[in-house]
């Protein structure tokens, strides 16, 4: 855990729409300079909680403080810190890309020739000043999800709320999209951004959150997920690691030093090696099996550790949520 | 300046509704003129003529403003001009100060008008002068009740609408009695039309403020 003070603390919260319980009591912390991957299946609650988060929804129960300010209590003062950019940007008709940008630079307070700087600031970011003239309704998809972003920027935010800000592009505006995240992660910015897309999350964020039906099941870094480790709070068995090796010359006694180890199966054979699957998720235990194997004189050529899809990890971990507890006395001693 | 204001005129005065609210004026002024002067009968073509000016004024204008509000809730930008910082009470303010510019652009196409009828003889340009401002300045009385409306759920919307229908017309009359009625009776009819103008603005704006509020932060639990 970062030793700064946490820039957004959330607490117990809760929100209800007449009969749908959106968010359960969720708390979470997110440090200064973090990038965050908030991961849901629909209606598992990320919108309700972002919305809450950017002062546009007010929560039935529990806190948010972003920079020290609560949100119900101080939504002036949390929206000059944040940053939003909802899923289902909005878009001016008879308006170009300046003037889009000119608008909400004076709604931010800016004023005159430091607004014009930064407009061009922005546009220059964001890479639309050969677009500055172009009728908004004429962008596409992805320029003008830039657009959106260089808006979200302008009053220089410190958190920035990003709600499936990839939903739609093609991979050209992805990629755009995803140096733009690098680069304000590299200017210190925090961001936390929901999507579906969980490759993508992996690849931009450092850390993940992951919810269901309103209830935070995940949150840790993705490569422990990757790997199978699991930190959250939600009591899963401590998961396996999945283990490559190619040796020089024939496998055999590779294999048969898998035979004979406990804790470690056999997954696949090939002619250079073995696919390997080791009953712990500590990075020691796989050092060790790494010294033991040279010590033995085992001719490694590869050794690496294949690490899960985000996606498949998700999957597993609802699955996982989703299992049914053992009946009463059926595995009880008797 | 303002944003909204400034959105409002940039965006407003390039759209399809503002040309076509432009030429119907036009078109309309210019025809009604044209058949009073052609059939030398202008105090009889005064009623259409004003008519037609405050039917732009106080329902057209008006409307486009509904429609640009409900554009703004559809398109989800009023949920990105509130976290930009933008009061509920500035955003309504702002676009009735909008909808006030239009009017000025508008009451400076009717002007001309009024003039020319003046030089074709047979109208008191004094009176059509006062109208012509008590119009101007009643739009915002007009559009903030328009926006209130608007902002109201369904079953609101029918009451407040039936209610308005009722209001609209009783506004429209005293305006015209505030302009047209010999000195004697203008004075009272132009302090009452002050006053609910006044007050009606106040209240109507304080309402579609709430509305806009509520659009945007849900508050029911």
């Amino acid at each position: 855990m970062p030793a700064t003070e946490p820039i957004v603390e959330v607490r117990d919260l809760d929100r209800r729409f007449a009969q749908v319980h959106a968010v359960k009591g969720i708390s979470f912390d997110i440090h200064p300079g973090q990038v965050v991957g908030f991961i849901g299946a629909n209606g598992a609650g990320k919108t309700t909680t972002m919305r809450m988060m950017a002062t546009l929804e007010r929560p039935s129960g529990g806190s948010i403080r972003i920079a020290g300010h609560h949100v119900v209590r101080d939504p002036a003062a949390v929206r000059q810190v944040i940053g939003w950019m909802p899923d289902n940007y909005g878009t001016y008709a008879n308006m170009n890309v300046f003037e889009y940008l000119d608008f909400f630079a004076r709604a931010y307070g800016l004023r005159s020739a430091k607004r014009r700087s930064r407009v061009e600031e922005i546009l220059d970011f964001a890479d639309l000043t050969p677009l500055a003239d172009r009728p908004i309704n004429k962008l596409s998809k992805g320029m003008g999800q830039r657009l959106c972003f260089g808006r979200m920027l302008l009053p220089d935010p410190q958190f920035l709320i990003l709600d499936e800000p990839a939903a739609g592009l093609d991979p050209k505006a992805r990629i755009e999209f995803k140096n733009l995240v690098r680069i304000l992660a590299q200017q210190g910015k925090t961001l936390f951004i929901s999507s579906h897309i969980l490759s993508e999350l992996g690849e931009m964020c450092d850390t993940l959150l992951f919810i269901d039906s309103g209830r935070i099941v995940y949150h840790g870094d993705s490569e422990q997920l990757r790997r199978g480790k699991q930190t959250g709070s939600n009591g899963l068995p401590s998961a396996t690691q999945v283990i490559d090796i190619s040796v020089i010359g024939d496998p055999a006694p590779l294999l048969d030093w898998i035979s004979l180890r406990p804790g470690i199966k056999l997954l696949d054979k090939r002619r250079d090696g073995a696919r390997l699957e080791l009953e712990s998720g500590d990075d020691e235990a796989l050092s060790i099996m790494l010294k033991q194997m040279v010590t033995e004189g085992l001719l490694i050529t590869e050794f690496h550790r294949v690490e899960r899809k985000l996606e498949d990890a998700f999957v597993d971990m609802v699955r996982g949520l989703q299992t049914p507890p053992p009946l009463p006395g059926l595995n009880s001693p008797s | 300046m303002n944003p909204i204001l400034v959105k409002e005129l940039r965006q407003s005065l390039r759209s399809r509704w503002f040309e076509i609210i432009f030429l119907w004026l036009c078109a309309s002024l210019t025809l009604i003129t044209a058949i009073g002067s052609a059939i030398n009968a202008k105090n009889g073509t005064t009623v259409l003529f004003w008519i037609a000016v405050a039917t732009t004024f106080h329902l057209l204008l008006p409307f486009r403003t509904v429609l640009s509000a409900r554009d703004d809730r559809q398109r989800g930008n009023f949920e990105l001009i509130r976290v930009a910082g933008l009061s509920a009470e500035k955003l309504t303010n702002q676009r009735i100060t909008a909808l006030l510019f239009h009017t000025l652009t508008l009451a400076s196409l009717v002007l001309p008008f009024v003039i020319l009828r003046y030089f074709l003889g047979g109208i008191e340009i004094s009176s059509e002068l006062t109208y012509l401002v008590l119009l101007t300045l009643g739009t915002p009385v007009v559009g903030s009740a328009f926006l209130w409306v608007s902002t109201t759920g369904a079953a609101g919307r029918v009451l407040l609408a039936g209610l308005f229908f009722v209001l609209l017309p009783a506004y429209e009359s005293l305006t015209f009695a505030a302009a047209f009625t010999p000195a004697a009776g203008a004075l009272p009819a132009f302090v009452v039309w002050t006053f609910g103008s006044v007050i009606g603005t106040l209240v109507s704006q304080a309402f579609a403020s709430e509305g806009f509020l509520l659009h945007t932060l849900t508050s029911n639990s």
